[in-house]
């Protein structure tokens, strides 16, 4: 599925490495252009001199310069970014836990067989919270006991105390999530506890996955806007992460809760993030509330960050304004990863086939643009 | 607690009194309540840029508090690393106000709502911690333009291609409420034969039916000369031509070769040079085209230079099916810009993959200032049914908002005029925004 096939376009525009296997986390390449990172108010005429520029210049005779900058921006743009991202597929857990609907255990487990074959190598299978908050996960145990067999995947399940580990670690879980909130009101509305309260608590369960040898997942909440408060500095954000990191999380997951983040916000709260956690440890995991995930998701990438949650066929509503919807889909993100270039391993069509299977399930349309386009459509105009 | 819309458009807890307050040397009146102290060290670092952006933003508009997080992205990133790494220099000289440092309840104070004021976050959250923000490589390009021009397609795109049939009145009473929100180009209507487009068939009595404002433009489609006659003698004062970068879709849309149509809108553009009547010119299959698949990028490069070259004072680079994605979109404008400047573009994406807000993003990284959107997402694709097609326009200014961009555009009227028209369709909304914005509790 490489969306560029048949095409003549001069290979160093796209930036497809012919031939290439080995696949660099992380990919930054500096380019030699002009350090910005000066201090306030060093490099304010750059800010606007291409606005300025744009309205000045006579551009009826080009010049060199401008050829080399328009070329320099593209390089910065979209050629910067990293040549692998992984994909971690939320659907079955983040997706379902917001679903009104509740499905059975064998189509659970069926929607994560099928995930499989696309070729998602994680992917989120349930949560051992209290069925009294999350009905819809009520058969965590069982499903566990399927999916546990299946090889060659990551299977993160949710533990929000040592209680739940110990039934994940019982029920066969490899690996954990723990989730913590950037932001002290939607800690206590949503766990009932202090976000220092919750990180204690999941210390203990880090210490417990850590004798057991089991991989833990860190996920922060809230990282740009909450619903009770409002915006969250990025320094609390970055506060969290590095405690999870700390505490042994081998990636920290940051989540845009809400979905109302835009690039504006994000580019700050992953600037200060970064600078306490290593970029390859980070994932961004970003709702579609406001239809911003996918720009967010790119500028993400430009930072450096190869590591996405989504959620196939968008699955999971917004608890916080009734009929919004939640997960960004993980058609899109294959769609738009697909289009840079950027390997994810997945196979968008078998994606695409899983989420109809679930929605037919759910009863719902798929949140997925992409597959809604692309079921509908005659094949000649998905050449692409 | 209530979360409410501000009108600062940028957050969404509760709006304060007005108050004024020094920024820098200006006095501004300030929406939304935050301490004294707060504000004080964080104003005087950004006073500069603050006042540089108030001469350029509207002097009727107050300057909100909630513009402050609208500044430029390279200002905020380095005045969040400077502001944190100054925080220990600040407390030295005496300055430092430590309001919530002692509290470890309150991570956040919570009438603040612009975090990068905040001068004490690195205490209170880290808890004394040492907090090491380094410089990072600035590795995203934040050249954006400071103001974007929003074009409103939705009343001839986006009705166009709406099953409904809407009234002419309310046609009217839509480019109205649009106008009411700040928006300064509304396509107002198309003068094609109605029969291909019964859903403008009152193009006439729409033209004529709305009140035209001083700054506000609204121009029409005309596929030819009799078209444009037509809609001059409607009284039209900006008409626009479409041709396409892919030859089979011109065959297939308009009956005709690539250079059929651009001899024929040489003709549109003479008569409208003798007018003096603006042209806007649009590239539709920049990206992709429905019959022949990948367009490239110079066949686009060609189409907008010809279009350029006969007159057109703006080229609007249509993704047609909406299959673009940024790895084919730099490209794209990479041709294109390198034979027409980059301040007459625009692009004019479709969201049916929903890949727009993403392109639209790299455009603005490239340089371009002016978007195509429709109201409500209206007007779906007509080459997979039920796929949705503009991208919209509330999704795309909730965009630009957040990255500080200026538009001029108040998202709560544009809201209103979206609801208005959606009701008559009888549709839901196609703007995730709105959807959202209308669904928190009040």
């Amino acid at each position: 599925d490489n969306a560029i096939e048949g095409i003549q376009f001069e290979p160093h525009l796209l930036n497809i490495g012919v031939g290439e296997h080995a696949c660099r986390r992380r990919t930054y390449q500096r380019h030699p252009v002009s350090n910005r990172a000066t201090p306030v108010g060093g490099n304010r005429h750059v800010l606007y001199a291409s606005y300025l520029s744009q309205n000045q210049q006579n551009y009826r005779s080009f010049s060199a310069s401008s050829d080399q900058e328009r070329i320099e921006a593209a390089n910065r743009i979209i050629h910067g970014l990293p040549r692998c991202v992984k994909i971690v597929e939320v659907g079955p857990r983040d997706g379902l836990q917001n679903e009104k609907n509740t499905v059975p255990t064998p189509v659970k487990i069926e929607l994560i067989k099928r995930l499989v074959t696309s070729g998602l190598s994680v992917v989120e299978a349930t949560s051992f919270v209290s069925p009294k908050w999350v009905p819809q996960l009520a058969d965590a145990k069982d499903v566990m006991e399927v999916v546990r067999n299946i090889t060659g995947v990551s299977f993160p399940v949710l533990t929000p105390n040592l209680k739940g580990f110990e039934a994940a670690a019982a029920a066969g879980a490899k690996e954990v999530a723990i989730f913590a909130s950037a932001s002290e009101a939607f800690s206590k509305s949503n766990i009932n506890c202090s976000i220092k309260e919750s990180l204690v608590r999941y210390n203990d369960v880090a210490l417990a996955a850590q004798k057991r040898e089991i991989p833990v997942r860190g996920y922060v909440s809230c990282v740009v806007g909450c619903p009770v408060e409002g915006s969250v500095p990025p320094s609390n954000v970055a506060y969290v992460a590095k405690e999870l990191y700390d505490m042994g999380c081998y990636e920290v997951s940051l989540g845009d809760t809400i979905g109302v983040g835009t690039p504006g916000t994000v580019v700050p709260m992953l600037e200060a993030v970064m600078s306490v956690v290593p970029v390859e440890k980070l994932a961004v995991h970003f709702h579609d509330t406001y239809g911003q995930s996918l720009s967010n998701i790119l500028v993400s990438l430009q930072m450096g960050i190869s590591v996405v949650d989504s959620s196939v066929a968008g699955l999971g509503g917004c608890p916080y304004a009734q009929g919004a919807s939640g997960n960004v889909a993980t058609e899109d993100v294959v769609y738009m990863l697909n289009g840079l270039g950027i390997k994810t391993g997945v196979d968008l069509s078998k994606v695409i086939a899983a989420g109809e299977f679930i929605c037919k399930h759910l009863g719902r349309q798929s949140g997925s643009k992409a597959a809604t386009a692309l079921s509908k459509v005659t094949a000649s105009a998905s050449k692409l | 607690a209530e979360t409410r819309w501000c009108s600062c458009d940028l957050h969404f807890s509760g709006c304060g009194d007005p108050r004024d307050l020094f920024v820098g040397f200006k006095r501004a009146r300030v929406c939304c309540p935050i301490p004294r102290q707060a504000l004080g060290r964080g104003l005087r670092r950004i006073g500069f840029e603050f006042i540089h952006r108030s001469r350029m933003s509207s002097l009727e508009e107050p300057l909100g508090l909630g513009d402050l997080p609208k500044l430029s992205i390279n200002r905020l990133g380095r005045f969040c690393q400077s502001a944190c790494r100054s925080t220990a220099d600040d407390r030295s000289t005496g300055n430092y106000t430590p309001s919530n440092s002692g509290n470890n309840q309150t991570l956040f104070h919570s009438t603040s709502h612009s975090w990068h004021l905040q001068g004490q976050y690195t205490d209170s959250s880290c808890n004394g911690v040492d907090m090491e923000f380094r410089t990072l490589p600035q590795k995203v390009s934040w050249d954006l333009p400071r103001f974007v021009k929003v074009v409103e397609v939705g009343p001839r795109d986006g009705l166009q291609n709406e099953k409904n049939i809407v009234p002419t009145s309310v046609k009217i009473e839509l480019i109205h409420k649009l106008v009411a929100s700040g928006l300064s180009v509304v396509e107002a209507t198309s003068f094609v034969s109605p029969r291909w487009v019964p859903q403008l068939a009152d193009a006439k009595d729409v033209l004529e039916g709305i009140q035209h404002a001083p700054n506000v433009r609204f121009p029409v489609l005309t596929p030819n000369l009799r078209g444009f006659e037509a809609a001059v003698a409607a009284g039209a004062k900006e008409v626009a031509v479409f041709a396409s970068a892919s030859e089979s879709f011109s065959k297939s849309n308009i009956n005709c070769t690539i250079e059929e149509s651009l001899a024929r809108y040489r003709d549109v553009t003479s008569a409208a040079k003798k007018h003096g009547i603006r042209i806007r010119g649009y590239v539709s299959c920049v990206v992709g085209c429905p019959v022949e698949g990948a367009v490239h990028p110079s066949k686009v490069a060609y189409v907008a230079k010809e279009l350029y070259d006969m007159g057109c004072v703006e080229i609007s680079l249509g993704d047609t099916i909406g299959v673009g994605t940024p790895g084919r979109v730099v490209p794209m404008l990479e041709a294109v810009m390198a034979v027409v400047p980059a301040d007459k573009l625009a692009v004019h994406f479709h969201d049916t993959y929903g890949q727009a807000l993403a392109n639209i993003l790299v455009s603005l990284q490239m340089g371009i200032g002016v978007v195509d959107s429709s109201v409500s997402g209206l007007g779906g694709c007509p080459y997979a049914k039920g796929a949705t097609g503009n991208v919209a326009t509330e999704d795309v200014v909730y965009m630009l908002h957040g990255l500080g961009i200026e538009t001029n555009v108040d998202l709560g009227k544009l809201m209103d005029a979206g609801d208005y028209i959606c009701k008559h369709l009888d549709r839901p909304s196609g703007s995730k925004t709105a959807t959202a914005l209308c669904r928190l509790t009040a």
